[in-house]
């Protein structure tokens, strides 16, 4: 071992620390990593910044343009209708047909992607048929994940491992070369869905459901105004119910009618009925200063509130990169912005109802909403919210959705036919998109995940140092010793574990760049081929089935779906292990270990 | 010329001509030439990309990203608004201090981030002493421009020209060697804008309007007064307890209701949910015609007596029962979305949902599996359906009182003299804006069913409607409204402590550029309404809510103040007055400015590249909470970095075919006769000038190679051209266009085109004059 040998090692395990601590975000690692590696001289001046123009990263983020192009032009809208229509409401077939779509959308655009667009559309699935959304959704994730693996931009982690092994002068995977072992890969994780996963999932009720949303219901308090009391003649803002008591007031009963339209500036009136949600403690020490008298019977216009049919109750889950992520509703001041209340929080299979003012919000929650039907549309303004109802985009996009199918056709066609290098097919396709309108110039970089390309571009020349130090023949040697002897075949397990492994801290893009160079040098070593190690790289990295947090495809439909943590792991466990034997057997088959 | 240069040469023309006449975006263009150039085979697929890891690339973004830290921690605005303070009222030391503060911090800021950092403290300042915002505001775009020649990070075309020095292997320039011009520049400008741009500079005469308060008038330069009317809500009034959403004044008349005078009391800016009482007065904005004509006709009288269903139907018209099949395409969607009338001509009286019947506002509902619809349709048309998938399964329907519809069919009458008497359909609203769907027109003992949008109401005509009577109601409410002769009340007292009038504009990295103010949902959005909007020297006061929104407009918003403070933390805009900026995060101003010091020492010295050095502060700058990756994201201009990662293969290509070196022949042989000076000069005008309607970044690309390959030629020192290109290509005090600091004062000053030539023209001839002193005394031939 030299010493830089040693400092490459040192930078990784710090780096993998940092990644496993989430003190700070994977993106600020990436470019900690880059100083690092420049500052020490392990790549040359040039190289340092390298990343940002490889042929990987400008993939990359030129597949997420084609992909916002494909989202704007209403795809989604037309896979859902065609889920429903070749699936009717068997549960089985739903599954599969689920699996098969979502799978065959993210072989072509990215995951996260993928799963948002179809979410909408698989929880009214799931409310026409009556079939438990907890069912379909896990299955829905997971296929964006498996389905990635078909073909060379199905995700970033192909995009990169493909051209590091060019980069290193080998021949490489073709357009779809991934797609043999992929095929396979994906119809096994369909199979086992279908038949043995099916029965894993829990059925959990959507909180949606009646039962807890009567549940919520006992959160809220009646209370009524006395005549002499402090609030009569006061609006709900100067009241400071919300900002003293962190109380909110969802409806009025006024002369046996319920008021649900209020807002800050409605005035209170002695007599008054208020729907107050928040905490009875902090009621009861209002009620004495305020003058309130708390009702311990329920009237019947409570029972009303929910069933009323202009005053709807839906779920409305972050999108990814929402603008509101971080932000408190309070801060936001989400009632008089969207004119729903939040009934609840849900996040990580916690139902979060207390405080719900100071809440900051998250990828991923998933947020209970009451309010009138006809704002919906003001929700679904912009790309903050995915509201499970079902989706509906401007008509005059839609009739481009041919014109942006028939550009990834092109670009497709390009690298296959024409032999173009793909990242400058996709940049051709990107602009292409502009320029018919399939989306602005403003979306475009919109849809680019800022975080995945600055992470990748930031991770490469930790890679080329590993390369250039040593440290991955290095590694390679060492797998080699210890399992060598137990024949190539062991070989490839490690490495697929070791990808595996690597991945659950970090992102699988940024585990690719670590592992495909030791993947590489190990074949070599072996005297085998490379692109059977790679492979098994790739498939060993993508397939985070374990946690909800592994990959933003189950953080996006934990919430909807109502799930608890361990739920991933019982599902997904079994399918690793599924996964792994079935590529362990396909392998060799496609990528013949010694041609 | 080689074919090779020619193509070049085409695509350099073809992308000088998208710059000029802004058919696509100026980083649509660049990504173009860069697939044009790779395609073509002229660079390397690796070249075509190189740019996006070019060093001076990564330099750009990281600088950005530096510049939004000092901004996000307050240290630019701190040591501004100290400077500030030493000027007095006096406009002399306002303009030398605002310019002398812009043009120092600009040097390590990027230009559009001060400007828009600067533009509400200036816009507060004016207001404070009196002086139009029009005699500052250029000043301070100028001075952002001329600082940012300063240093090497200032501006892009600094970092551009010297990265391409060091690639052509020449000693690059360093961190302060700017600085000799730029002050020298940088000091003239100011001198001048003292002294004579001041001059030039526009007064508007609406700007002028200062009121007794000497507060600038925002009301009186958009000219609002002429168009604010009161309206008295008289006894028996149907409005009487109704919403204001519900009385339909803005949509039936488009009237804003800036303020509710009640009971002595003012309620300002009232809410769409304020119910309105009998003896309000409402003071409203906006145009009369509508309201006039409507009060003085009548309207619809309502028949005493309803129809029946029955006579809906006709020889070739019938009601049927279509139900929804699970899987239609219309599940989830909306009538209005789905577009059922207009596609399929057919006319949906109901929709029948588990039992219950949904009789109005039946557009807007989203429409599930198994939900009954009652329609109306054409006997052909019927056939028709029955033919095309559209997942409906229609039946004889078995019984129709079951939508029980009876009580919401109404017949009214269209009197002589009303005011809907030769409208068609469409034009009367009665659909949009009453809910009250014409099923049919009985007109001279016929009965027309399924009338077309564009048929013209007659007197006399009798119509078939579904709808509420109450709905129809609310035509008399509005036709009350009396409107009073008495003078307005105080106009200063539409604003008050809670609710103001502000000024806003678009921010530099808004999303929302092209979008109308109905698409934003501006109102319902953000509980704001927009009174005008200033564009290209003027102000708009309607049909706002279809303009399309560009950047460097200015709108004139009024509502609530703590709507307004929320407005100015939307990274879209920038609100005009320094209350509602984000709070800086003061504590942070120690650490970013340490974290500053840390990036330029190691550049200054020469340990470290710049860009290294710099996306080191960026690394620190997050690390230490000075601002979140999400914020840096932001604050980089990913339109430049395109711009600049896109052209950079250009000037790789003109270099490699010999295209910089043609054109560096040209060059010399039109004016290398009159020595080095008249060189100097030429390349001087020419980037002056192309800087005008080309990004500057853009041409400082394109000239730095042209401006090496003539130093080679003709045997002198590389460094002044280079230096007076990267001086030139920040030029751009001509037209607003020419930078995106001229467009972001446009609209809050209230300029025209011309006023940027009138007081930009000497300026530029003033810069060059000093160039052409300066540099060769700094750096010689």
């Amino acid at each position: 071992m030299t010493p830089q040998i040693a400092l490459t090692l040192g930078i990784i395990v710090v780096a993998l620390i940092i990644f496993a601590t989430e003190k700070l975000r994977v993106d600020v690692v990436a470019l900690l990593v880059l100083i690092t590696v420049g500052l020490t001289g392990l790549v040359g001046p040039k190289e340092v910044f390298a990343g940002f123009s490889n042929s990987a990263v400008i993939t990359v983020w030129a597949v997420y343009i084609v992909s916002g192009g494909l989202f704007n032009t209403g795809v989604a809208d037309y896979m859902g209708r065609l889920i429903l229509r070749l699936a009717g409401d068997s549960e089985i077939r739903l599954i599969a047909v689920i699996m098969l779509t979502c799978g065959l959308m993210s072989a072509f655009m990215n995951n996260v992607g993928a799963t948002a667009m179809l979410l909408p559309a698989v929880v009214s699935i799931s409310w026409t048929t009556k079939i438990p959304v907890s069912k379909l959704l896990i299955p829905l994730s997971f296929s964006s994940l498996l389905g990635g693996g078909l073909t060379l931009i199905g995700t970033p982690a192909n995009i990169l491992a493909t051209n590091i092994v060019s980069e290193n002068g080998l021949p490489t995977f073709g357009f779809f070369d991934f797609a043999p072992v992929g095929l396979l890969v994906f119809a096994a994780g369909v199979l086992y869905m279908v038949f043995v996963g099916r029965h894993l999932l829990p059925v959990r009720q959507p909180p949606i459901d009646k039962k807890i949303t009567n549940q919520l219901r006992s959160y809220l308090f009646e209370a009524r105004v006395l005549p002499n009391g402090k609030l009569s003649g006061l609006t709900l803002l100067e009241s400071r119910l919300g900002a003293d008591y962190d109380l909110t007031v969802v409806g009025i009963v006024r002369e046996k009618k319920i008021k649900r339209a209020v807002n800050r500036n409605t005035v209170v009136e002695p007599d008054d009925i208020l729907l107050v949600e928040g905490s009875i403690e902090k009621l009861l020490l209002a009620k004495d200063v305020l003058g309130l008298i708390v009702l311990t019977e329920r009237s019947e216009e409570l029972e009303a509130l929910n069933i009323g049919k202009d005053n709807d109750v839906l779920e409305a889950t972050l999108a990814p990169r929402s603008s509101m992520v971080g932000r408190s509703l309070q801060s936001l001041q989400f009632r008089d912005r969207f004119g729903f209340t939040v009934l609840a929080v849900q996040r990580q299979g916690e139902m979060i109802t207390k405080r719900l003012r100071s809440v900051k919000l998250q990828f991923g929650d998933n947020l209970l909403l009451q309010g009138p039907r006809e704002r919906i549309p003001s929700l679904q303004q912009g790309n903050d919210f995915l509201v499970l109802e079902a989706i509906n985009l401007p008509k005059n996009v839609k009739h481009k959705m041919p014109l942006a199918i028939a550009i990834l056709v092109s670009v497709i066609g390009l690298v296959i036919f024409a032999g173009i290098d793909i990242s400058l097919a996709m940049v051709m396709g990107a602009v292409a998109m502009v320029l018919t309108g399939c989306l602005t110039i403003t979306e475009a970089h919109e849809a680019i995940d800022w975080r995945t390309v600055f992470l990748v571009a930031g991770m490469l020349p930790l890679g080329t140092a590993m390369e250039a130090t040593g440290t991955a023949r290095y590694i390679a040697d060492l797998m080699l010793n210890g399992l060598g002897g137990w024949g190539p075949m062991a070989a490839l397990a490690g490495i697929y574990l070791l990808a595996a492994i690597i991945t659950q801290p970090m992102s699988n893009a940024a585990a690719m760049v670590l592992v495909v160079p030791i993947a590489i040098d190990t074949a070599q070593g072996l005297g085998a081929n490379h692109l059977a190690f790679v492979l098994a790289v790739v498939i060993g990295g993508v397939t985070s089935f374990l946690t909800p947090v592994g990959h933003k495809a189950n953080v996006l439909v934990f919430g909807p779906g109502g799930y608890k943590f361990f739920d991933f792991a019982r599902v997904g466990s079994l399918l690793t292990v599924v996964l792994f034997i079935v590529t362990m057997i396909a392998l060799p088959l496609f990528f013949p270990l010694f041609p | 010329m080689t074919l090779e240069i020619v193509i070049v040469l085409g695509i350099l023309t073809v992308s000088v001509l998208l710059f000029i006449t802004e058919w696509v975006r100026i980083d649509v263009v660049a990504l173009l030439v860069l697939g044009a150039l790779a395609v073509s085979g002229l660079v390397s697929p690796e070249d075509a990309l190189s740019g996006f890891s070019s060093p001076a690339v990564v330099t750009v973004w990281a600088v950005l990203i530096l510049s939004g830290a000092l901004a996000r921690t307050g240290v630019a605005s701190s040591i501004g608004r100290r400077l500030l303070r030493l000027a007095g009222d006096s406009e002399l030391r306002l303009m030398v201090i605002i310019m002398l503060t812009v043009g120092i911090l600009s040097g390590f800021m990027n230009t559009i981030g001060v400007v828009s950092l600067f533009l509400p403290v200036v816009i507060d300042i004016s207001r404070k002493t009196k002086q139009p915002p029009s005699k500052l505001l250029i000043p301070l775009a100028f001075a952002a421009l001329l600082g940012g020649l300063n240093t090497l990070i200032g501006t892009p075309p600094n970092i551009l020209i010297t990265e391409s020095l060091k690639s052509a292997g020449l000693r690059p320039f360093s961190m302060f060697e700017f600085a000799p011009v730029g002050i020298a520049v940088l000091t003239a400008g100011t001198i001048y804008m003292v002294f004579i741009g001041r001059h030039l500079l526009p007064s508007r005469d609406t700007t002028r309007a200062l009121d007794a308060n000497g507060d600038k008038d925002l009301k009186s330069i958009y000219e609002l007064h002429e168009r604010m009317v009161m309206l008295h809500l008289p006894e028996g009034s149907v409005l009487e307890g109704k919403t204001l959403a519900e009385s339909r004044l803005g949509s039936v008349l488009g009237l804003n209701v800036v303020a509710v005078l009640r009971n002595g009391q003012t309620h300002l800016s009232p809410e769409s949910a304020f119910a309105l009482q009998v003896g309000d007065r409402l003071l409203v904005e906006g145009r009369l015609e509508q309201l006039d004509e409507m009060r003085r006709k009548d309207h619809l009288v309502v028949e005493d007596e309803g129809y029946k269903i029955e006579r809906l139907v006709s020889a070739d018209i019938e009601l049927v029962d279509a139900k929804i099949q699970p899987g239609s395409f219309l599940v989830g969607q909306t009538l209005r979305q789905a577009g059922v009338r207009q596609n399929y001509g057919v006319i949906v009286l109901a929709i029948m949902r588990e039992g219950t019947s949904y009789r109005t506002n039946l557009e807007g509902i989203p429409l599930l599996a198994d939900d009954r619809m009652l329609i109306q349709v054409r006997r052909e048309q019927l056939d028709e359906l029955h033919e095309t998938d559209l997942g409906l399964e229609f039946s004889e329907p078995a019984s129709v009182r079951d939508y029980k519809l009876d009580d919401r069919l109404l017949m009214v009458r269209v009197p002589a003299d009303s005011f809907l008497v030769g409208k068609s359909l469409t034009e009367s609203r009665l659909g949009d804006s009453y809910g009250l769907g014409v099923l049919g027109i009985v007109r001279n003992g016929q009965t027309l069913l399924m009338v077309p949008p564009n048929e013209r109401l007659q007197a006399g005509d009798t119509l078939l409607v579904k709808g509420k009577q109450h709905d129809l109601m609310m035509i008399e409410g509005l036709q009350s409204l009396q409107l009073e002769t008495q003078p307005l009340p105080d106009l200063g007292k539409i604003e008050s402590e809670e609710i103001g009038l502000v000024e806003m504009v678009l921010s530099p990295h808004s999303t929302l550029v092209g979008k109308t103010i109905r698409e934003l949902n501006f109102r319902f959005k953000y509980g704001l309404s927009v009174l005008a909007v200033w564009s290209g020297g003027r102000a708009y006061r309607s049909n706002l809510r279809d303009r399309h929104l560009r950047f460097g407009d200015a709108l004139l918003l009024y509502g609530s103040r703590k709507r307004l403070r929320m407005l100015g933390q939307e990274p879209d805009f920038l609100v005009l007055t320094e209350e509602a900026q984000v709070p800086p995060l003061k504590k942070k101003i120690p650490i970013a400015l340490f974290i500053m010091l840390l990036v330029l020492l190691p550049a200054v010295f020469g340990w470290l590249p710049i860009a290294i050095s710099a996306i080191i502060g960026v690394a620190l700058m997050i690390i230490t909470g000075c601002l979140t990756m999400e914020e840096a994201y932001r604050s980089i201009e990913w339109k430049a970095i395109f711009l600049i990662a896109g052209m950079l293969p250009l000037g790789i290509a003109m270099e490699q075919t010999g295209a910089a070196q043609f054109l560096a022949n040209g060059m010399i042989a039109a004016i290398g006769g009159y020595g080095s000076v008249a060189v100097m000069a030429g390349f001087f005008m020419l980037a002056a000038l192309a800087s005008q309607f080309m990004p500057n970044p853009a041409v400082a690309v394109l000239l730095a190679p042209i401006a090496l390959s003539t130093a080679s030629d003709l045997g002198i020192s590389p460094y002044p051209l280079m230096m007076t290109v990267a001086v030139s290509a920040s030029a751009a005090f001509l037209s607003p266009v020419g930078h995106s600091a001229n467009i972001l004062v446009m609209g809050p000053g209230g300029y025209r085109f011309s006023d940027y030539f009138k007081v930009g023209l000497p300026l530029t001839i003033l810069t060059m004059l000093i160039v052409l002193i300066v540099v060769p005394m700094v750096w010689v031939f």
